[in-house]
């Protein structure tokens, strides 16, 4: 068998694992789809007390509010989920106990750590098509002038610029044992700042180079573009450039920090623990 | 010259104990270790099938985990099946099977063979290869009943029957079991005593390391006996010559320890 099929069955193992799991949770299952039209509605309505008079920056990008903040929100989640389910996962299997079991197999902490984020990030895919796909036909979205390339690769650059982080962030979760303060810092300060559900003009100035160092700008302001004017890859590559700089070093960080803490954690004897 | 499973010279294994608040507020970051391994020498020939003996706190589970790759010493030489586990955790992990049967290592709520799928799958196995030996195990271990029923429903028995299926799953050349026979009741004991010593360890070779409280089964099953306290390694030999140091370990006025 080659490492890549080897690689490929171990990828489905951990898929299929989170599906089953997730699955045997019903209610929580059927929550999660409830929860997307509690957002669209809400959008609906503001959308409905802005038409009148809409920003002229959100007009600027050729759309209404509401598809210019449902593009935002339907890959906000990518955000969380890239941010969040390395340490999450860390963290349930530390206090499910299956961690030391998982950890005596031939397959590598990074690897497990990075199979563990599958199905999270699989189920965020499904939720945003589920999402855009309502605001198209139940509520009238327009995204007719999606450009498929250019969303597709800054949907894959904002995923590697945001898993680097929370890969770190595993990794301190891993050693301290408990939630860790770098996803609630970056998260909050990307919802904040990241153009998210108003645009960065609409920021005072002062504030507005702390927007544009964000990976979470860049990548709002890429798909954002490519979905509603779509705008080639030519005219974004100075977003992308930005995306892949932060992944080239959010990645250097989380190699190096799982590394560390694995080694620590062995030599401590404290992987059983939580 | 018989090949050797495991060698150690001279290994040590240190715990950090968690900072306290005290500790914390008077400024005291340095943590005084526990030793769980002293200066321990050892050596298991390959295809032997060794008992592991000791009270609570004598070192075994540590000795186990260190054999497994799962920790690492603090000091001394290691090698297990020829490889050092620091520099080659895969290829030791690979030849291993550490038997860990706290009943929590598994998703409860997946059923058995899944949970034997995945296992079987991070292990390095996969498609029919793979089902078929699940299918084996299940059936050598009087599992294929319940083999699709939530993890959940199991009886502690049950479950320690699949912690075996699972550590058996890749064909390991050393077996690490650490109180594998707890719960279960003597017909499936003296079952689990075959498959270990019959097929594993006379047919197939495979070197077993067994951590026990059992006198009988040490005493029925083993080619012999390490027995363990506070770290050190304090009798090595055939259960009767190791049994007097074992009656004075598990004396009942005898004070415990446990270094964690």
């Amino acid at each position: 068998m080659s490492q890549w099929s080897l690689e490929a069955s171990r990828a489905w193992a951990f898929l299929r694992r989170d599906f089953l799991f997730r699955w045997s949770y019903k209610f929580g299952f059927l929550y999660d789809i409830g929860a997307l039209f509690s957002s669209l509605i809400a959008l609906f309505f503001t959308n409905r007390m802005i038409a009148a008079a809409p920003p002229p920056s959100v007009t600027a990008y050729g759309t209404d509010y509401f598809t210019f903040a449902l593009v935002g929100v339907a890959f906000l989640d990518y955000m969380w989920v890239s941010m969040r389910s390395f340490a999450q996962q860390v963290r349930m299997a530390q206090l499910m106990g299956t961690l030391e079991a998982m950890l005596a197999t031939p397959t590598s902490p990074f690897r497990i750590l990075c199979y563990s984020a599958l199905w999270p990030y699989a189920w965020t895919t499904i939720r945003a098509v589920l999402y855009l796909a309502l605001g198209v036909l139940a509520f009238g979205a327009d995204l007719g002038a999606v450009n498929v390339l250019s969303v597709l690769v800054f949907l894959a650059a904002m995923i590697a610029a945001f898993a680097g982080i929370g890969i770190a962030s595993a990794a301190l979760t891993l050693y301290l044992k408990q939630a860790d303060p770098i996803t609630a810092a970056v998260g909050g300060i990307s919802f904040l700042f990241g153009g998210i559900v108003y645009p960065v003009s609409a920021l005072p100035e002062a504030l507005q180079p702390v927007a544009w160092s964000l990976p979470m700008t860049h990548a709002v302001e890429g798909l954002r573009r490519a979905f509603l004017s779509g705008a080639p890859l030519a005219d974004l590559w100075d977003h992308l450039a930005m995306l892949v700089l932060w992944a080239l070093l959010s990645f250097l960080l989380a190699a190096g920090s799982l590394r560390r803490v694995i080694r620590v954690l062995s030599r401590e004897g404290s992987f059983g623990a939580y | 010259m018989t090949e050797a499973a495991v060698e150690a010279r001279g290994l040590c294994k240190d715990y950090l104990p968690p900072l306290t608040w005290g500790a914390m507020i008077r400024g005291r970051f340095r943590r005084t270790p526990v030793r769980a391994i002293e200066d321990l020498d050892l050596t298991i020939a390959a295809g032997s099938l060794v008992a592991l003996m000791g009270p609570n706190g004598a070192g075994k589970t540590t000795l186990l985990k260190l054999l497994a790759g799962l920790l690492l010493p603090t000091a001394g030489v290691l090698r297990v099946l020829g490889r050092d586990p620091e520099r080659s955790p895969r290829e030791v992990r690979q030849q291993v099977g550490y038997c860990i049967t706290e009943g929590r290592s598994f998703f409860l709520r997946l059923s058995g063979r899944e949970n034997l799928r995945f296992f079987g799958t991070l292990a390095g196995l996969h498609g029919p290869v793979r089902d078929r030996r699940i299918a084996d195990l299940l059936e050598e271990l009087e599992l294929a009943d319940v083999a699709d029923r939530q993890v959940l429903s199991y009886s502690d028995g049950m479950r320690q029957r699949l912690a075996l299926a699972r550590s058996l799953l890749h064909r390991p050349r050393l077996l690490l079991l650490d109180e594998v026979s707890r719960g279960l009741d003597p017909r499936l004991r003296s079952r689990v005593h075959r498959l270990v010593r019959e097929d594993l360890a006379r047919s197939q070779r495979v070197t077993v390391l067994w951590a026990s409280h059992q006198v009988e089964e040490v005493e029925a099953l083993s080619d012999r006996v390490l027995a363990m306290d506070r770290g050190r390694l304090v009798a090595d030999g055939t259960f009767r010559e190791v049994q007097p140091v074992l009656d004075s370990l598990f004396r009942e006025d005898r004070p415990g320890r446990d270094p964690r």
